[in-house]
């Protein structure tokens, strides 16, 4: 969703590949639906609160319909011997497309104590117990918050949040994976900047969840200008040269964070 | 008052998921089945539904759930009622804490403890997510069970086909062609067909 999201607004012209890196960083990180986050984030940049607005709406109204008028065609036929077999078929399907998310999920997490503690602690709660799911997420949303308060006030081990750095071999990948897409954008600028998207954004979600973004930004933010110095066709030496230049940006970042 | 039951449910579910559509399963599975506004079995019909069909999953079910929930009380214009009621709430949390995170931009993005809470946050939606699956599975194998008040007479029905088809499809999910899994919609399709056939034409 969110690649169309960038595909449809960079046309328009509404927002910027800046931009789209915000929204989905926003998006991601605040509460609640996350395309609905992002139709919120577009719409309240082009055009403030009723933008917004009409975006949100915009984005849940084919939801509300479709589901709304397919909702009394399965009541219907779910009286039908067929069809409830093939959605008892379907429900231990279901099981296992949940499953598959979570774990990719669990992929992306710190490995660490923490993690593992609250894993199953809260899934033993929430499965064998009626307290509410909402109260342990906040529990461990204050958690995490003291966590970093601690950790501020001299503690002698930095917070995880601090010491996932760019730095391991996974997200030092990833970010070669930016820079070369970073190159397929100068070269052919306008022609296929759809189908950088997606893979794109795969890196840059994966990113968010362990690092600091603020390198992407400015990492961005270097090439938007390159960009707009330079023609499209680009000689050698140049490209030489932003490749080093964004290595000494990602070494600056570096440092800042030492 | 359900319907504003069903809005402050909706609006805290909403407003307590952080990673968007399969993130909210596992709160609304708690606060839907759990509290008995839903039946088991149709919660998870409306997943498999609320997952092929466009837009986003958490809105899809949320209409659903509203639209069953208004249906059961009072026919086909307090379904509309109760699904609207339902849209909004999940959607509104959204909506008002993006509208204050854009003003905020650069503070909250980079903000160390918005960070911390993140961190603190996300194992613990992600096991939401484990419970969810965990109990989806007891319900298709053991009809009778309710995972918060166990019984002896929780085990005396016991769907082994439908453990042999979980497992199945959780094998068939793994299977990567040309290094792409299978699309969940296209594994939701092959479940039905199979269901068709083992549990309509073996009736098994």
């Amino acid at each position: 969703m969110i690649s169309l999201i960038e595909r449809e607004t960079t046309r328009k012209g509404w927002m910027t590949q800046e931009d789209i890196i915000d929204m989905v960083s926003l998006a991601e990180s605040t509460p609640g639906v996350i395309a609905v986050n992002s139709a919120t984030f577009v719409g309240c940049k082009v055009a403030g609160f009723w933008g917004a607005l009409v975006a949100t709406v915009g984005v849940v109204l084919p939801s509300f319909i479709v589901i709304s008028s397919l909702f009394f065609v399965l009541e219907a036929f779910l009286q039908n011997v067929w069809v409830s077999a093939a959605f008892k078929g379907i429900r231990a399907c279901v099981a296992v497309l949940i499953l598959n998310v979570s774990i990719k999920l669990v992929g992306q997490l710190p490995r660490n104590a923490y993690t593992y503690i609250v894993l199953v602690c809260v899934f033993a709660i929430v499965t064998f117990t009626n307290i509410s799911g909402i109260w342990l997420i906040l529990l461990c949303a204050i958690i995490g918050i003291i966590s970093v308060f601690i950790s501020n006030r001299g503690g002698r081990h930095p917070h995880p949040v601090d010491s996932t750095l760019p730095t391991t071999d996974s997200t030092q990948d990833k970010m070669h994976g930016t820079d070369n897409k970073e190159h397929e954008l100068l070269d052919n600028y306008d022609s296929s900047l759809s189908n950088t998207v997606a893979s794109k954004h795969n890196s840059i979600d994966s990113a968010l969840l362990t690092t600091d973004y603020t390198w992407l930004r400015g990492h961005n933010q270097a090439s938007v200008d390159n960009e707009l110095d330079s023609s499209v066709n680009l000689p050698n030496e140049y490209r030489d040269e932003h490749h080093t230049q964004c290595e000494d940006s990602q070494e600056h970042n570096e440092e800042d964070k030492q | 008052m359900i319907y504003l039951q069903l809005f402050l449910t909706c609006f805290k579910i909403g407003l307590f998921t952080i990673g968007g559509g399969y993130a909210m399963i596992g709160l609304m599975s708690q606060a839907f089945v759990g509290s008995g506004l839903i039946d088991g079995a149709m919660f998870i019909n409306m997943i498999a539904v609320a997952e092929s069909t466009p837009g986003p999953i958490a809105v899809n079910l949320a209409t659903f759930v509203g639209m069953q929930a208004g249906y059961k009380m009072g026919g086909v214009g307090w379904a509309y009622l109760g699904a609207t009621v339902a849209t909004i709430g999940v959607v509104l949390p959204s909506f008002i804490v993006m509208l204050i995170a854009f003003r905020l931009l650069s503070v909250y993005a980079s903000n160390k403890y918005v960070k911390g809470a993140l961190y603190g946050m996300r194992p613990a939606v992600i096991a939401l997510m484990f419970a969810a699956v965990a109990t989806v599975l007891l319900l298709v194998i053991f009809p009778l069970l309710d995972t918060t008040a166990i019984t002896v007479q929780s085990f005396e029905q016991f769907d082994y086909v439908s453990l042999i088809l979980f497992v199945t499809f959780l094998a068939v999910s793994r299977i990567k062609i040309k290094g792409r899994a299978i699309h969940p919609i296209a594994l939701i399709g092959c479940s039905a067909v199979v269901g068709i056939i083992v549990f309509g034409l073996l009736s098994l």
